[in-house]
């Protein structure tokens, strides 16, 4: 019987092994390899193109502590993925609130909210930037009619930071509200009859009984908005290119132009090095923290 | 003592659920095929097309000329759109009716072209026949194979010898046009102020005075392409540096001894011209699509940019009194200069398979006929000594500046390949105020010394 019961076990480890080995292949061919190479590209001055290079030990590491891109970069990163996930968060959680209660058209407002996340982030950059111009632009042409005048919003490295983190938090935010959606219809009624019959007020319900057990939801949402928020490329390639000058790059746009346009791969691939671990590190720390705040409220 | 019915049922209960098993275990591996077989077939490369029959010579006519003994398959990749790629898509029809046994697969990229190329130069997979936009020496030439043996070699402009050849004499790309700029201007405004054409830099900073307190843009900046800047940049260091120099700035960039402090004052033309309020207020995020409008409409006074953009203004408004001046020099003893080089041209990958078939792509591309459709197309001279174009409403001011000498760009003769977005991105840091001249002369330093070092 015991034989029986390990030849089972041999068996359906055989089928999950043969199951998950495509993922596993497309995983090691288009994921741990690059990474690889991409470390072995990091230790030389390859260009990018030409079929030599030399190997220059860790030049390019050395390089990112003095480099005033990198830097601006860094802290562009960051402002991406907090900024825009503490934003998502707050216009998610109000959406799905909102969206809780019954009410006429709920499900067409549901559809509006969520509609730009299922865009080309490429496509939604574009859009923005014709709103933001400073001629044409449909945010300064609502502003003349209200008498203020025009503003150069992508003409500023600080305001063209700005632009893009509300750009990518009004494309995402509707994927945070579904999320949130769903959180919250997991949560008894019976808790907020109990509540109600307390004489808790509106907003003690959301502070003891709804945040506390939407934990799980915001964790979920947290780190997926903050991954994308530090990997953000389309919507800053399209609205600013990372200018002006390199006010708005990303680490992510950064390695971009300087593989390409400064054909320094090299360089690219050490800062393409340093990003994987950046956001593995914060999403690692954010994940045990937010897990284990979800894990003392139980 | 077991009962018999019990037994038939076990039995006949582990039967099934062997065959159970066994069906699954079935699936799974077709499952588990069928997946590794797809992803394995997204990576497998296209069969090449088969090559279309030659034309069969029929009984009792003469033997067919060795042209139309060509056959394969050739890549053409080239970045023109509109009415220059209409052209060059026309010309590869003709060229494949008349070789029946080419095929030409025309392969177009705008804004991705140069990030494609140096992936694919990193791959050694190069197109067969592709544009080299002015990078011919500097950046392909390590995979481009010498034309200096080809039958229209001889009628290479000589203007172009400067940026495309190398010290052997040797170049690797065919240049149907001369890429010749100055700076574009709106005459209308230059009268209204009653300034004469601009020659010395002092000249030109006292027409922007006027033009400022008139109420015009005396430059306009369309920094949104990051290009416009570093036009500014680009185009006024010969000025700088060469116009009056003795050869000594021109050896120390060749030989990377160059001092870098003589490049603040080129960067300090531009911010001089950003202070003193002479440029567009949105300079560092206004359109290139407005430029031209910005000149038909009387809005703004100068602008560095291709001549191109004078055919746009002359669709616009064929009435449009614009045109192009040479660039403005240190002193009024100093020789005026247009930039020039290389313009639309191709090359041939050196390793490709069909290199006939590409070098009689080349000399079909050459071809007068050919060449003078290419110009008209750009509304640029031509790049072949025996073609004469005429091209309209900017034949006048070619005809005027005649003799003022072409030189090359700056960064495709003096600056290693890579230095081109530097330009730009420090010129855009500039005009949006994130660096000073001294920071970005730092950052073009850093990186010429670096670009240096990989030639």
């Amino acid at each position: 019987m015991f034989t029986r019961r390990r030849t089972q076990k041999a068996t359906e480890n055989r089928v999950l092994w043969t199951m998950t080995s495509p993922a596993i292949i497309l995983m090691i061919v288009f994921v741990l390899m690059p990474l690889v190479i991409g470390l072995n590209i990091s230790f030389t001055n390859w260009n990018g193109y030409s079929q030599s290079y030399y190997y220059i030990g860790i030049e390019n590491y050395r390089r990112l502590v003095t480099d005033p891109m990198f830097q601006k970069a860094i802290i562009n990163t960051v402002v991406y993925g907090m900024g825009s996930t503490l934003l998502q968060t707050i216009l998610g959680v109000s959406y799905a609130l909102l969206l809780n209660q019954p009410f006429a058209l709920k499900n067409t407002m549901q559809t509006v909210v969520y509609l730009p996340a299922m865009l080309s982030s490429i496509l939604v950059g574009y859009v923005w930037c014709f709103m933001v111009e400073y001629s044409h632009g449909a945010i300064n042409d609502i502003a003349l009619l209200f008498g203020v005048s025009k503003v150069d919003w992508m003409g500023n490295g600080n305001r063209a930071v700005l632009m893009i983190t509300i750009a990518n938090t009004l494309t995402f935010c509707g994927k945070a509200m579904l999320i949130y959606l769903a959180g919250l219809k997991g949560i008894p009624q019976s808790y907020y009859e109990a509540a109600g019959i307390d004489g808790a007020s509106g907003f003690q319900c959301f502070r003891f009984i709804t945040l506390p057990n939407l934990l799980p939801a915001i964790t979920t949402s947290t780190i997926l908005n903050l991954i994308g928020g530090l990997k953000l490329f389309g919507v800053i390639q399209s609205m600013s290119g990372g200018g002006p000058g390199y006010a708005s790059h990303s680490l992510s746009t950064l390695i971009n132009t300087i593989y390409f346009s400064y054909q320094d791969a090299g360089y690219a691939s050490a800062i393409g090095i340093f990003t994987f671990l950046f956001i593995m590190s914060i999403s690692i720390v954010l994940q045990s923290y937010l897990n284990r705040k979800a894990e003392s409220n139980e | 003592m077991y009962d018999w019915k019990y037994l038939c049922y076990t039995k006949h209960y582990q039967e099934k659920e062997r065959g159970n098993k066994m069906k699954k275990k079935i699936i799974v591996a077709i499952l588990t095929a069928a997946m590794i077989i797809t992803t394995l077939a997204a990576c497998k490369k296209a069969d090449p097309p088969v090559a279309a029959p030659t034309t069969a010579a029929r009984s009792g006519e003469a033997e067919l000329p060795a042209e139309a003994a060509l056959q394969g398959d050739i890549v053409f990749a080239t970045m023109s759109t509109g009415a220059l790629g209409d052209i060059q898509a026309e010309m590869i029809a003709d060229f494949m009716k008349e070789n029946p046994g080419v095929k030409v697969e025309i392969q177009v990229n705008t804004t991705d072209y140069e990030s494609l190329m140096k992936a694919k130069m990193a791959a050694n997979d190069m197109p067969d026949v592709f544009m080299t936009h002015g990078w011919s020496l500097i950046r392909y030439s390590e995979y481009l194979l010498p034309l200096t043996g080809e039958p229209w070699a001889e009628t290479m402009a000589d203007t172009l010898k400067a940026s495309m050849c190398d010290e052997d004499g040797n170049f690797y790309a065919l240049s149907t046009t001369v890429d010749l700029t100055g700076v574009l201007v709106q005459m209308d405004i230059l009268k209204e102020l009653g300034m004469e054409m601009p020659v010395t830099v002092d000249n030109f900073l006292e027409c922007c005075e006027a033009a400022k307190n008139a109420g015009y843009d005396a430059v306009f900046m369309a920094g949104k392409d990051t290009r416009s800047p570093a036009y500014v940049l680009d185009l006024m260091a010969p000025s700088f540096l060469l116009n009056n120099d003795d050869g000594t700035n021109a050896s120390a960039l060749a030989d990377g001894s160059f001092d870098w402090d003589l490049w603040i004052p080129v960067v300090d033309f531009l911010q001089t011209l950003k202070d003193n309020g002479y440029m567009n207020i949105d300079c560092a995020t206004a359109d290139t699509i407005f430029q031209a409008e910005k000149l038909v409409n009387k809005e703004a006074l100068f602008i560095f940019q291709r001549n191109s953009v004078l055919s746009q203004c002359w669709e616009i408004s064929p009435e449009a009194n614009v045109g192009f001046i040479p660039f403005p020099v240190q002193s009024a003893e100093d020789s005026p200069y247009l930039a020039g080089g290389e313009g639309v041209a191709f090359g041939i990958w050196k390793d490709g398979k069909h290199l006939d078939i590409a070098r009689a792509l080349l000399e079909f591309l050459a071809r007068p006929e050919n060449v003078e459709k290419m110009c008209y197309a750009e509304g640029a001279p031509s790049g072949q000594k025996n073609v004469e174009v005429s091209l309209g409403k900017i034949d006048p001011w070619v005809e005027q500046w005649s003799d003022v000498k072409a030189l090359p760009w700056f960064d495709r003769v003096y600056l290693p390949s890579g230095m081109w977005a530097i330009l730009r991105d420090t010129g855009s840091a500039i005009i949006a105020g994130e660096a000073t001249p001294e920071e970005a002369t730092a950052i073009m330093k850093e990186n010429y010394l670096k670009l240096f070092s990989q030639q």
